[in-house]
């Protein structure tokens, strides 16, 4: 990937991201909060914060929050949001989850939700958070996931880089169990969490051309009815369900 | 940068190259084994290994 058109990308719809329902309220976060058994004592780090929802849902629970993105314009719409909060203990920094700026074994928790599927290669990534993470310490991902159905995989991979040429892959949930494994992680509970998708906003924040729009609307709407029972596709408007898991693995 | 607490985040971080420690100067984060020098903009450290400057003398 290019570090660049990841962050020219969100650095064009930061402000979006902001109050995107999905994103500020999306039902894995109450989810992410539970795994992650936040203590008072904590610190915590916040990988691919983006608008800062995981960081700020945390912070009332743990000692301090570190949270860093890629995108600067990201982390200046966090940190506003931050301040608006009156939440004093979270600290922002750029930077790539391939090479984090940190000791090995500093944080207790370490959390990534809705960014993975920006990610090149999962496992350098996961194996990254890993090192950061004190024994006993507990990493929690949520992201969409591909079903199992290698049809549905790639229909759904394909819809999502036409709307983002940023997207890489929603991994499946086989590919995380192996990420976790390779990285010496332990897998505690997972959980799924089906989203709803508005398709008009998600194109929205995204600021997929008008052109590609046209060719996802028939995508979903005009594929096999076996696919668009997978997705959930309905219409007017129109609207689809993104398969989701939240996962918690231990470092032992 | 400045205060108790920020001092506690540099105790906290590492140079995303080499993970040497790093130290505050003059709005920049430079780090103590390799010399990477890391921008701060806008309060935010920058600690990308691709917009480091590299120690004179380094290639």
């Amino acid at each position: 990937m290019a570090t660049r058109d990841v962050r020219q990308q969100f650095g064009r719809s930061a402000e979006l991201y902001a109050t995107s329902a999905v994103h500020a309220r999306g039902a894995d976060l109450e989810v992410v909060v539970r795994f992650a058994r936040p203590g008072l004592e904590d610190v915590v780090l916040d990988v691919s914060t983006g608008a800062g929802h995981t960081a700020l849902a945390l912070a009332p629970l743990v000692a301090r929050v570190v949270a860093t993105d890629l995108t600067p314009e990201m982390l200046a719409v966090a940190r506003r949001l931050a301040a608006e909060r009156g939440v004093a203990n979270v600290e922002f920094q750029e930077a790539d989850v391939r090479a984090l700026p940190f000791p090995d074994a500093c944080f207790d928790v370490v959390t990534c939700r809705t960014a993975a599927h920006h990610y090149p290669e999962l496992v350098p990534a996961v194996r990254e958070m890993a090192r950061v993470l004190r024994p006993g310490g507990r990493l929690v991902v949520s992201d969409t996931v591909s079903p199992p159905d290698e049809v549905a995989d790639r229909f759904i991979n394909a819809v999502e880089v036409l709307r983002d040429a940023t997207h890489i892959r929603d991994w499946s949930v086989e590919e995380w169990h192996a990420a976790f494994q390779t990285a010496g992680l332990s897998l505690e509970a997972s959980e799924e969490v089906p989203v709803e998708i508005g398709f008009d906003s998600w194109v929205e924040r995204s600021a997929t051309p008008p052109e590609l729009r046209e060719v996802l609307v028939t995508m979903l709407t005009q594929a096999p009815e076996r696919l668009r029972e997978v997705f959930a596709v309905r219409t007017e408007p129109l609207r689809f369900r993104l398969p989701k898991a939240v996962f918690v693995a231990v470092r032992p | 940068m400045g205060g108790s607490q920020d001092r506690a985040l540099l105790d906290l971080l590492a140079c995303p190259a080499c993970r040497g420690r790093l130290s505050e100067e003059d709005d920049r984060l430079v780090c103590c084994s390799c010399g990477r020098r890391y921008p701060v903009r806008e309060g935010i450290p920058v600690l990308l290994v691709e917009e480091a400057e590299r120690p004179e003398g380094a290639t």
